[in-house]
């Protein structure tokens, strides 16, 4: 009877922490979520407001998205003072996700999603271009680890190089101890003609954009096929050459996922200079040519 | 971040004995040092002319001056010294005078938005009142004895005085405490905390100065050269065995309840074992090259799978590995380590059914490394521990039994956890996959306190963490973001500070130490020599020889050689910033984090959270 209770009592301790597990996952997006759109509909007010007692309520929206703007810019600074004092740095970038996302609401209250004018487009299109970039780039980074791990275990960025010559070196003194025998020549001479490029030369942009498995499929279905001309001993070293560009294609996946990370990044930042210079004299024109504040 | 300068700057190769313990030990003092016993008693030709006895005394040792009722080490802190009692005396409380001291500082701060506004708002979250159950835990070893003793003494306040410039800290009432508090005298030529310091552990017991006493502290550098001479390695040797025995017996909860005349039963019948080498690293390193079983094939057996139980099993210092035969090799199902228990199991089956036959030991156990193990009898753990205990806390009946008096039952399941320490087993050993499990072991990832561990899930190689490391120290990172890894999990060439620091054994000058509170184990610059002792001796690789250069980024060369100092460096969990390691803190996808390996549960608690 004890032991009914207790299995009871463990069972419901199981359900319970299940479900407090599954809410807190909720609420830890569903609280800054809210605090998003409670900001978005505050900020609406004051613009209605403004607009009611006949002021210019584009200052309002323009000034709380510089504000907005200015505390995204946050997150650059704080990433380039390496301070602990200042508290976790995964804080801040979550706080830059929602602030991200409340600028595009503030945004379209501002410029109305439609602008006219050159001058205006181009702001319009360096906001959208850092609002893209940005949600580009949060989109890789939570893709892009998974990505990485299905290509073996993770390699330093910088070491990929070097590991790159270590493979060729390997593939071609492979191929050299396969000349020179009728039974195993054939890989040598399939390796010359087919597989040497793969391990010498960089892989072409498509593929640095958007590496599949194409080529080293084709690769190691052509390596396969050779089998037929080759001794035992030559098959051994076939697959030995197969597995060899296993790993040099995991190297180039690893090369490309890890600058495509680096690329989204890096635009988020350079589209940044362009807008901060477009702002600036969109604020000053603004007030030059406002009739009312 | 300091840009390099391709200047060179000569100096003196730093030495051994540059930085004495006592830069200020008067030459009257170490003549009347070395006319006193032990050291008027050695044979000083055992010693090197480079580490002659008197070397030893002036550089590794300095004498200190307590007045009656100062603390000279506290349960607790982690030594690094033996003591030795020149004058007066001390006392040894073999109680707990204090609650255990939680970390000084949390490593794993809040990791997002959520935790941090909880940690902000929440007044003293991290100053818990302990439960009833931990207090009557931690409490003496005699249950009924303690009830009626906690009425009359109360928590020994430990006081704070400033004389001539320096603090020290002190009881009140030293002797109402020794009332309150069992307690064992120290006189003139005894050692005391030299178990800390040569096991590089915590202190098991606070001592105190009893009346005005000079104490001679000995770093462990020193203590390592004076074992030469036979006398005093066989002093430390059995003071050691019988200091260690006593000290764990006392703090084991399975023995809590024993009076003090069974407990001296216990004591007397209870034999100590060390299995393996104190420096197993060397070790460690050939046997990698190995196959698997062949690896485990090469641990010291402690106990076999199918015998009978004689002993019951405590680890003392170490870690062991449990496993059953499967197949032609062996299955890991847990790591034990100090505190936990081998045999508990078997010996309570027996006692629920004196009628059976009883069982053999259900796995095997092996030491990884060193181990230091207690074995009391079975028959005085049937007769006088296992009737005192409840039955709530001893561990599963054992229903489907791998072995029986018969050999190996062939129908029966995995063997699951049933072992433990007076615990349950669910709250000792959490289920850890198996495979993961046997990583752990094999990359002896088991000895990290603070092991580095990254989600490879979440990163995404922005080396913001590697930056941060570097910006904190002089820009040179002090860890390396790869290492082994196991599915998602990546552990990182960082420094460990390992519950068995072998990086320490070797150091010549205490350059390498851990500190006394927080566990941290951090390389002091001054005194470091560039020996590469410590580097060589990790067993992870996680200590890096850098170039010693100058504040203006010039190399630092040796002035005879032109080659270049060389210092050690590793990581220092940030130990001078309140914050926290700066790497945890860089991280923008929460997927560095610092986790207790040394224990399952801490491991398994993460596990549960990343899932979750």
């Amino acid at each position: 009877m004890e032991s009914n209770l207790q299995s009871q009592a463990r069972l419901w301790t199981v359900v319970w922490n299940a479900m407090a597990s599954v809410y807190a996952r909720w609420l830890r997006r569903l609280v800054p979520s809210l605090t998003v759109v409670v900001a978005w509909l505050s900020l609406q007010s004051m613009r209605n407001r403004s607009a009611a007692s006949l002021q210019n309520e584009a200052f309002v929206t323009g000034y709380s998205l510089a504000c907005i703007c200015v505390l995204l810019m946050l997150l650059g600074v704080r990433k380039r003072i390496l301070s602990p004092q200042l508290g976790q740095l995964a804080i801040c970038q979550q706080t830059h996700h929602y602030l991200g996302l409340l600028s595009v609401g503030a945004y379209a209250l501002h410029a109305n999603l439609i602008t006219t004018g050159w001058m205006e487009s181009s702001l319009a299109m360096s906001f959208w271009s850092i609002a893209l970039t940005g949600l580009t780039g949060w989109y890789v980074n939570r893709t892009a680890p998974r990505l990485l791990r299905t290509a073996g275990a993770q390699i330093l960025r910088e070491d990929i190089p070097e590991r790159s010559r270590f493979l060729a070196k390997q593939a071609h003194e492979l191929a050299l101890a396969s000349a020179g025998r009728n039974d195993t020549a054939a890989m040598a001479d399939h390796y010359r003609v087919h597989v040497s490029s793969f391990f010498t030369t960089r892989r072409n942009w498509l593929y640095r954009i958007s590496p599949t498995g194409a080529k080293r499929r084709r690769l190691l279905t052509e390596l396969e096929n050779i089998d037929r001309y080759l001794s035992e001993e030559g098959r051994a070293q076939r697959r030995e050459m197969s597995s060899l560009v296993q790993a040099k294609d995991d190297l180039d996946f690893q090369s490309a996922i890890q600058n495509r990370i680096r690329f989204w990044a890096s635009a988020h930042t350079w589209v940044l200079g362009a807008f901060i210079v477009l702002t600036v004299t969109h604020v000053i024109l603004a007030h030059q040519f406002s009739s009312s504040w | 971040m300091r840009a390099p300068n391709n200047d060179l700057v000569a100096i003196d190769r730093p030495l051994r004995w540059d930085h004495p313990l006592d830069p200020e030990m008067l030459k009257r003092d170490l003549q009347w040092m070395l006319n006193q016993p032990p050291f008027s008693e050695m044979n000083s030709d055992v010693f090197p002319a480079h580490s002659s006895l008197e070397g030893v005394l002036r550089h590794d040792c300095r004498i200190l001056r307590y007045e009656s009722g100062d603390i000279v080490i506290r349960e607790g802190d982690y030594g690094g010294s033996g003591y030795l009692v020149l004058r007066g005396s001390v006392v040894a409380f073999l109680e707990a005078l204090w609650q255990p001291r939680g970390k000084p500082s949390e490593p794993n701060g809040p990791t997002t938005w959520m935790d941090w506004l909880k940690q902000t708002f929440k007044p003293n979250s991290n100053r818990k009142p302990a439960s009833p159950k931990s207090n009557r835990r931690e409490g003496s070893r005699n249950g009924s004895q303690t009830a009626a003793a906690d009425k009359k003494r109360t928590t020994p306040r430990q006081q704070v005085e400033m004389v001539g410039g320096k603090s020290r800290i002190f009881l009140q009432d030293i002797s109402a405490v020794m009332n309150g508090f069992q307690s064992e005298p120290l006189g003139v030529g005894e050692i005391f905390g030299e178990m800390a310091a040569i096991t590089r552990s915590q202190h098991r017991y606070t001592v105190v100065a009893n009346t005005p006493t000079v104490i001679l502290e000995i770093r462990w550098q020193g203590l390592r050269i004076l074992r030469r001479d036979k006398s005093f390695r066989d002093y430390l040797d059995a003071r050691f065995r019988e200091s260690s025995l006593q000290t764990h017996l006392r703090e084991t909860p399975l023995l809590r309840f024993l009076d003090d005349a069974t407990m001296a039963e216990v004591i007397a019948q209870t034999s100590i074992q060390s299995m393996g080498e104190r420096e197993w690293f060397a070790d460690y390193r050939d046997s990698q090259k190995l196959d698997v079983q062949a690896q485990i094939a090469r641990e010291p057996l402690i106990a076999t799978e199918g015998h009978a139980v004689s002993d019951l099993i405590l680890i003392r210092a170490g870690f062991a590995r449990l496993s059953f035969e499967q197949g032609r090799g062996h299955q890991t199902i847990a790591y034990l380590g100090r505190g936990h228990v081998f045999g508990l199991a078997e010996l309570s089956h027996r006692f629920r059914n004196p009628s059976d036959k009883p069982l053999p030991y259900q796995e095997s156990l092996r030491a990884l490394g060193f181990v230091d193990i207690l074995r009391i009898p079975s028959e005085l753990v049937l007769t006088h521990v296992l009737p005192k205990i409840r039955n709530s806390e001893l561990p599963k009946p054992i229903t489907n039994p791998r072995y029986d008096s018969g050999g190996l039952v062939v129908s029966a399941s995995l063997p699951q956890s049933r072992l433990g320490t007076v615990e349950s087993a669910e709250e000792s050993f959490a289920k850890l996959e198996t495979s993961l499990l046997e990583f752990l072991v094999d990359e002896r990832i088991i000895n990290g306190k603070q092991t580095m561990i990254v989600d490879l899930d979440r990163c995404t190689g922005c080396d913001e963490c590697v930056k941060a490391c570097a910006s904190t120290h002089e820009g040179i990172p002090r860890f390396v973001r790869n290492g082994p890894q196991f599915g998602p999990l990546l552990f990182a060439h960082a420094c460990m500070h390992c519950a068995d620091p072998v990086c320490m054994i070797g150091c010549p000058t205490g350059a390498i130490a851990r500190d006394q509170d927080s566990g941290v184990i951090s390389i002091d610059s001054q005194t470091c020599i560039g020996c590469k002792t410590c580097a060589e001796s990790c067993p992870y690789s996680n200590i890096l020889m850098i170039q010693v250069r100058d504040e203006k980024g010039r190399a630092v060369v040796d002035r005879k050689t032109q080659l270049p100092i060389l210092q050690a460096s590793k990581c220092d969990m940030c130990h001078e910033l309140k914050t926290g390691p700066s790497c945890q803190n860089a991280c923008p996808h929460q997927a560095l984090f610092r986790i207790d390996t040394s224990e399952t549960k801490p491991l398994e608690q993460w596990l549960n959270r990343r899932a979750g």
